[in-house]
């Protein structure tokens, strides 16, 4: 197992909803962003199979389109759904982190 | 990417996600080509590769391929009893397959409805915890996969019991997440 392989399609998610934690974004927008926060860049096919389930879902929102390009926003159910994953995400990390600061010294 | 590529690459999107959807996806895939973000090849090998992975969700969310499951499932529950009566030695039953009945919904019951749901996991064919959490939860659609299965996006990350080994059963129960704000 590689380790891009272990980033599945939820991890897609979560990095959409990050990115649209703060302000809305548009496709191109989007891309840019999670390539300079977490090192990953997304094709547009993927980006908006990603957005479809998020949008289906409830989690994120189209804006009215601005000069051809549609911006999405993240929604109240989608930043709570994000705020509980990064929780999640943040304790196993801490636990971990601890372990290996344990095993090492 | 020529005109002639673009619409051939649309067309394997379903026609739902293609007119939602497709405008957007043509856009950004240029502006990828036209900045050097991406080549053509890539973009659209992109795009052919999600839109297959649309084509496989909107076939499992179908409801006459739903019906149809349902259909090769009370068949193969059906064969299974058939098979079941002509007695033959037989080895020791796994968990799964001491359940016939849950382990054939098994194999078609993914019927996953994408929206932020709690996961609930009960052991394989223990009939009285399922009945426990239907109980509990009240209006639940009990959904069964496999352990090896991951749980899709929308539901809660499934955490499944250690005892449990590849090829056994779980029930993940999925229920409608409360309001945001809720517990």
């Amino acid at each position: 197992m590689t380790r891009d392989s272990i980033r599945g399609s939820s991890d897609r998610s979560i990095l959409i909803l990050t990115s649209l934690a703060d302000w809305p974004k548009h496709g191109y927008a989007l891309i840019k962003d999670i390539e300079e926060f977490a090192g990953v860049k997304l094709g547009a096919g993927t980006l908006y199979s990603a957005l479809a389930k998020l949008e289906q879902a409830g989690l994120v929102e189209a804006l009215p389109a601005e000069e051809r390009r549609r911006p999405y926003q993240i929604t109240a159910a989608g930043r709570e759904f994000l705020y509980q994953r990064l929780t999640e995400s943040a304790r196993i990390a801490e636990v971990g982190l601890r372990r290996i600061a344990v095993a090492s010294s | 990417m020529n005109r002639h590529l673009v619409r051939l690459l649309l067309t394997l999107y379903p026609r739902p996600w293609r007119d939602r959807y497709g405008t957007e996806v043509v856009r950004l895939t240029q502006q990828l080509i036209a900045t050097g973000e991406t080549t053509p090849t890539r973009g659209a090998l992109n795009m052919a590769g999600a839109a297959l992975a649309e084509r496989f969700r909107a076939l499992a969310d179908s409801p006459r391929t739903a019906v149809a499951m349902a259909v090769a499932a009370l068949l193969a529950v059906a064969g299974s009893f058939y098979a079941g009566g002509h007695a033959r030695p037989q080895k020791p039953p796994s968990a799964a397959s001491a359940h016939p009945v849950v382990a054939k919904l098994t194999s078609v019951g993914c019927d996953f409805q994408l929206r932020p749901a709690r996961g609930v996991v009960v052991p394989a064919g223990d009939t009285a915890a399922i009945a426990a959490v239907e109980t509990e939860t009240g209006n639940v659609s009990p959904v069964l996969i496999p352990v090896d299965v991951t749980a899709p996006d929308g539901l809660r990350p499934v955490t499944f019991p250690a005892n449990l080994k590849k090829g056994q059963f779980v029930c993940v129960v999925a229920v409608p997440q409360s309001a945001p704000g809720g517990s």
